[in-house]
């Protein structure tokens, strides 16, 4: 365990029946990080979490938090806590009800009131104290939720697709939200997505799953830029396979001279995305390849174009 | 829409009133009548049927009944609660559970009394079993009895209990039990601070279920209970068969029945109150 970790997971393996959920999983989360699982439904990233949480209890494998072993320990002795992807709130006690749950039976009495109002403070909940979960919405519950785990101050905080209840407006306003929240508190967040969207905005570090297995760490610019699998690359973003070379849409220059080493293409149709367009185009030998362009350039479909991209943005990627 | 819905509920409301509304008539209007010599009722018109029980016996025989319903209601509780959280926690076997729980409901209760009563009796089985393994010498008095009156109505209306209790407890969100686990709830203290309070909904509808007709039951404890001791629903049954005092009879069970909503409603209030 490196000194500035405070969570690791050694070779963690878990099966369902015949399926293999998670695979051998091995990360390290720094202190104080917003460490992103991300991957496709089913991928293992939401066991990976509950087997940190205590769930789930692994098949094989170590699980360490701040220099401590944690995978035999039951849920309730473990210093983390869960944001469920549905909040889970009580719904028989109030807010702050559901904010003093944990905090009964750890400490004294008379600290609980100011620490529940803290924590509600933090969160803008304060004036809302004594609804009930059923009288808040979305957003409030999310608030509430994160605030009834922050109380405790756990080593690490695991969230479970925690925007994925809410609706999509609300869901950017919320994200900025909580990255600036993870700041302040600089508790260490385990974040579990499968928008990648948000795991590239957020994140310190990602490690993108697959099958159950890690298929790649490292910084949102990496795993964008230097995808390690064309799995990575594909999930990360669009991508296109141009004699299995891998270029992003971005990467693509398109004009209607032909230039030294460009490929010819007919234009085949056009999606508006506000500043920027998507060019789609079949080239010569029938693959598809799509261009993200400046929304401006007047290219219609039929037209014969010219693709071009500079050898520093080819992605060669294993199968 | 509101027409056929006026049509699909006219069948029900007319058996309801059939079935409950005129007999409750009928008995409000004997309990004020004189009784016949040969069982029946005759004019005229008198409260003395009420006044009647104000008798401190009758007032013991209630308080007995009473005892003995919220016993039964109380164990019936305290068995069919971990029964039901068994039952809605076992995934696909759910289905067979809740089958073996009904299914003594395919026999008559009546049987199944006499059943106990082979059981319990002096030369019953157990009695038996337990003289020919040299435990006991005399057979146990495991007849006759408060015991076995309570044994019986604990038996016989446990399904009640355990069939609400598991509705709500299979609806319960196995988020929220994990959540209390997360925030440090041990096992014990997330069935108190969060599985018993989102059941009271079950635990009201199984208690009603199971005390209302305890209070009233007179095939148990005729069968199993002693001759010295008699029940509320005992003496009502008398009234209208041996002692051919209708009137009585009917005032009686309607005492009973003003009783029953008046706790009912108390422990409404109550709850109200602790919530």
């Amino acid at each position: 365990m490196t000194s500035n970790s405070v969570l690791e997971l050694r070779r963690v393996s878990k099966r369902f029946a015949s399926h293999a959920a998670v695979s051998e999983v091995s990360f390290s989360v720094p202190r104080g990080a917003f460490f992103s699982l991300l991957g496709p439904s089913g991928c293992g990233k939401t066991t990976t979490l509950r087997l940190v949480a205590g769930f789930e209890a692994p098949d094989a494998g170590e699980i360490w938090l701040n220099g401590s072993r944690i995978d035999t320990l039951p849920p309730y002795r473990r210093n983390v806590n869960t944001v469920f992807q549905n909040y889970a709130l009580f719904p028989h006690l109030t807010v702050s009800g559901n904010v003093e749950f944990g905090l009964r039976r750890k400490s004294a009495k008379n600290g609980i009131a100011q620490r529940v109002e803290a924590v509600l403070e933090q969160v803008r909940m304060a004036d809302k104290k004594s609804r009930t979960p059923a009288q808040l919405s979305g957003g409030e519950r999310q608030r509430v939720a994160l605030a009834r785990s922050l109380v405790l101050e756990p080593d690490v905080l695991l969230l479970d697709e925690p925007l994925s209840a809410l609706d999509p407006q609300l869901r950017k306003q919320v994200r900025a939200e909580l990255k600036d929240l993870q700041r302040r508190v600089g508790v260490t967040f385990l974040f579990v997505t499968h928008d990648q969207e948000e795991a590239l905005s957020l994140s310190d570090s990602i490690a993108v799953m697959n099958g159950g297995r890690i298929q790649q760490i490292g910084t949102p610019e990496e795993v964008y830029r230097r995808p390690a699998t064309r799995f990575v690359a594909s999930f990360l973003g669009a991508m296109n396979w141009i004699d299995g070379i891998g270029l992003r849409p971005e990467a693509l220059r398109v004009s209607r001279e032909r230039e030294n080493g460009s490929h010819s293409a007919v234009v085949t149709g056009t999606t508006f995305l506000g500043p920027t367009m998507y060019l789609e185009t079949r080239l010569e030998n029938g693959e598809y390849c799509t261009a993200q362009i400046a929304a401006d350039a007047a290219f219609r479909p039929g037209e014969c174009v010219h693709l071009s991209w500079s050898a520093a943005d080819e992605l060669r990627l294993p199968e | 829409m509101k027409r056929v819905r006026t049509w699909f509920l006219a069948p029900s409301a007319l058996v309801l009133f059939v079935t409950l509304g005129a007999p409750l008539a009928i008995v409000c209007v004997y309990s004020v009548l004189t009784r016949g010599a040969y069982g029946g009722v005759e004019t005229p018109f008198t409260l003395e049927n009420y006044t009647r029980l104000w008798d401190p016996v009758y007032g013991l025989i209630l308080w007995r009944s009473l005892w003995i319903a919220a016993l039964a209601t109380a164990l019936c509780l305290a068995l069919g609660f971990p029964l039901a959280l068994f039952i809605a926690r076992s995934g696909s076997r759910k289905n067979l559970y809740l089958s073996l729980v009904i299914l003594p409901f395919w026999t008559s209760f009546l049987i199944r009394l006499y059943a106990w009563m082979f059981l319990l009796r002096d030369t019953g089985l157990v009695n038996t079993a337990l003289q020919a393994v040299g435990l006991i010498r005399e057979p146990l008095p495991m007849l006759y009895n408060d015991g076995a009156v309570i044994l019986g109505l604990v038996y016989g209306f446990l399904p009640f209990m355990v069939l609400p209790l598991y509705a709500t407890l299979e609806r319960l969100d196995p988020n929220l039990i994990e959540a209390a686990a997360d925030l440090g709830a041990r096992p014990l203290e997330t069935l108190w601070r969060v599985i018993l309070p989102l059941s009271a909904p079950g635990i009201r509808a199984g208690a009603i279920l199971v005390f209302v007709p305890c209070l009233g039951t007179y095939l148990t404890s005729d069968l199993l209970g002693g001759s010295k001791t008699i029940l509320i629903g005992n003496l009502v049954q008398n009234q209208f068969t041996a002692a051919r005092d209708w009137p009585f009879g009917a005032a009686a069970s309607l005492a009973l029945m003003a009783v029953a909503m008046a706790l009912l409603f108390a422990a409404r209030r109550a709850e109200e109150d602790l919530l």
